[in-house]
């Protein structure tokens, strides 16, 4: 909330953490909104582990949470490939970790590959948004989950269905966004391509896709959280593998530290996987870098 | 009409861009849902000769935009005809360079790559383009800012990059849509001085210029023509007979200029008073 007032509204009162930072004199201010983020970060994540524990506290069984410490301990042993003896047969945890990441890679890789090419004709063609809309909403609306079983039928508990579930979480946001981005481009762009003689390839490649980056971003970053969550899901559900299933074979085993463990191991898997579109954003956008909010 | 006119000394009398009886209409949402036809022009006929530079003045609404564009092939006219170089224009011709009021330069692109924009679609070379590219850079003033991104650099100099781009490709005929509308007042005159000295000098050009305001259209034309509102329509072609090279003496303070704006000017007010809704509001007479 405090992020959005403006800074001349915001004179003298604001957060003590940020004032604290500017008070400090420093020059560089890509270092003091590193600063001002990780500061806000350490308590946020403070006070998630303070709410964990207490929870835990609460329950006062550890079967059903584990507090903060046993699980750190336990993902520490996953890492070391550790595993408690019950659940002895599933897999490594740097296997796991491996697979999963295969999914979602190739899962996401699939559904940008695919998305956006259908996102911009479905932005340039009134017929292919005919096509494509409802099945959209439609996808949206029910739980992908219950179309689970019915890949599991048709190409059984593999790989590829894994990939499959992925790329059909994550396929949508991206088809979404990238028509949007194309939708609302602005037409004078488009007039200038054609003033200069545009071909209709040049106008998708030199004007559509350039002036709709920004929004294939932004839906390709969605679509990277969706890719783990399908990803997961599929492996929870079918098959067991990966760590979607090592966290299921944990749990059926009551060992609730180490499935715990795994879903961290899943979050953290996802804050690196989502730097990636982070990073595609920086480099690509340095043209927008005035366009856009000051923040403070 | 214009055709019974002796062309101006300093012009080839070879027209090089024809326009032939253009009407345009569009339909227009009324309030009660109900869809009425506006006639924006109707019968419009003049003609370029190669060099000169003509404008186009009339109310603001009144399709000057929308005839550029249809002489750009942007629009289908609904009658008549625009011929250019001897033939029909259904598209956009290659030799037809175009300036827009809002710019329309690619954000994502530098100073250069925009210049180089119209090339790049006809498939020059690379090597040849980026020289071509830097060629008009350097005429319209904008060396250095070659690797600039368009949000970097003012208005003003957003326009010039719009003109080099126009320039580049080597256009018969420039076209250009209130070019200048958006750009505040000190920098709009020096930009007219240098697009003159352009046009007229650097890398002579036949040039077609849509504009709402009287000075630019004084200051710069061989030619202006009038246009009335709903429909609009050539209602006179005005000729400005003031000596050559006007970026070299002081063009504002002749007799003639003088007698041309106001001239203009009159033209202006009767059709915005008589058609702009302003009623029986009668001004007095200075």
């Amino acid at each position: 909330m405090v992020l959005l007032i403006p800074k001349s509204l915001e004179e003298g009162e604001g957060l003590p953490e940020a004032e604290a930072e500017t008070a400090t004199g420093i020059e560089n201010p890509s270092g003091i909104s590193f600063q001002k983020k990780l500061i806000a970060f350490i308590v946020s994540f403070s006070v998630f582990l303070l709410l964990w524990q207490l929870v835990a506290n609460e329950s006062g069984n550890s079967l059903i949470v584990a507090g903060p410490l046993p699980v750190f301990q336990s993902l520490v042993n996953l890492l070391q490939n550790h595993i408690p003896l019950i659940a002895r047969g599933a897999e490594t945890a740097d296997s796991a970790i491996l697979e999963t990441l295969e999914v979602i890679v190739l899962g996401f890789a699939l559904s940008v590959v695919v998305g956006i090419p259908i996102g911009i004709a479905a932005g340039l063609y009134r017929s292919v948004e005919g096509v494509v809309e409802p099945w959209v909403s439609v996808v949206y609306s029910i739980p992908i989950v219950a179309l689970v079983p019915v890949i599991y039928y048709g190409i059984g508990a593999s790989f590829t269905a894994d990939v499959l579930i992925a790329f059909l979480f994550s396929v949508f946001t991206i088809i979404i966004n990238t028509q949007n981005g194309v939708r609302y481009m602005s037409n004078s762009l488009a007039e200038v391509g054609r003033t200069y003689g545009a071909t209709s390839w040049q106008f998708i490649t030199k004007i559509v896709v350039p002036a709709s980056t920004p929004d294939m971003v932004t839906g390709m970053r969605i679509a990277v959280g969706r890719a783990i969550l399908g990803a997961v899901l599929a492996e929870a559900l079918i098959g067991e593998t990966g760590l979607g299933g090592l966290m299921m074979i944990f749990q059926a085993t009551f060992s609730t530290s180490y499935m715990m463990a795994a879903v961290v191991l899943i979050a953290i898997m996802g804050i690196l996987v989502l730097q990636v579109p982070k990073i595609l954003e920086h480099r690509l956008f340095k043209w927008k870098e005035t366009e856009r909010l000051a923040r403070m | 009409m214009q055709s019974q006119e002796s062309p101006s000394e300093l012009l080839s009398s070879e027209p090089i861009l024809r326009v032939e009886g253009v009407a345009k209409s569009f339909p227009k949402r009324q309030s009660g849902g109900k869809e009425e036809i506006i006639k924006v022009l109707e019968d419009v006929n003049f003609e370029l000769k190669g060099g000169s530079f003509t404008s186009i003045i009339g109310p603001s609404g009144c399709g000057k935009t929308t005839l550029l564009r249809i002489v750009d092939g942007l629009l289908k006219p609904d009658a008549g005809r625009v011929i250019f170089n001897g033939e029909v224009v259904t598209t956009p011709p290659t030799r037809m360079g175009f300036v827009f009021q809002q710019f329309g330069l690619l954000p994502w692109r530098s100073v250069l790559k925009n210049v180089e924009f119209g090339l790049e679609l006809r498939g020059t070379d690379p090597e040849e383009r980026k020289e071509i590219a830097q060629k008009y850079i350097d005429i319209v003033g904008l060396r250095g800012y070659e690797n600039n991104y368009v949000h970097e650099i003012s208005a003003g100099m957003q326009q010039r990059v719009g003109l080099a781009r126009a320039l580049s490709i080597d256009p018969d005929v420039l076209l250009m849509d209130e070019p200048f509308a958006s750009i505040d007042m000190q920098t709009r005159e020096i930009l007219q001085r240098q697009l003159l000295q352009i046009v007229k000098a650097s890398v002579p050009k036949t040039t077609l210029f849509v504009t709402h305001n009287v000075d630019e259209a004084v200051y710069l034309s061989d030619e202006i023509l009038l246009l009335g509102t709903h429909p609009a329509k050539v209602r006179e072609v005005v000729k400005v007979e003031l000596p050559p090279k006007r970026w070299t003496y002081d063009l504002r303070s002749q007799q003639e200029y003088t007698r041309l704006r106001q001239k203009i000017w009159k033209f202006l007010e009767k059709e915005i008073m008589e058609r702009g809704g302003f009623g029986s509001f009668d001004p007095q007479e200075p």
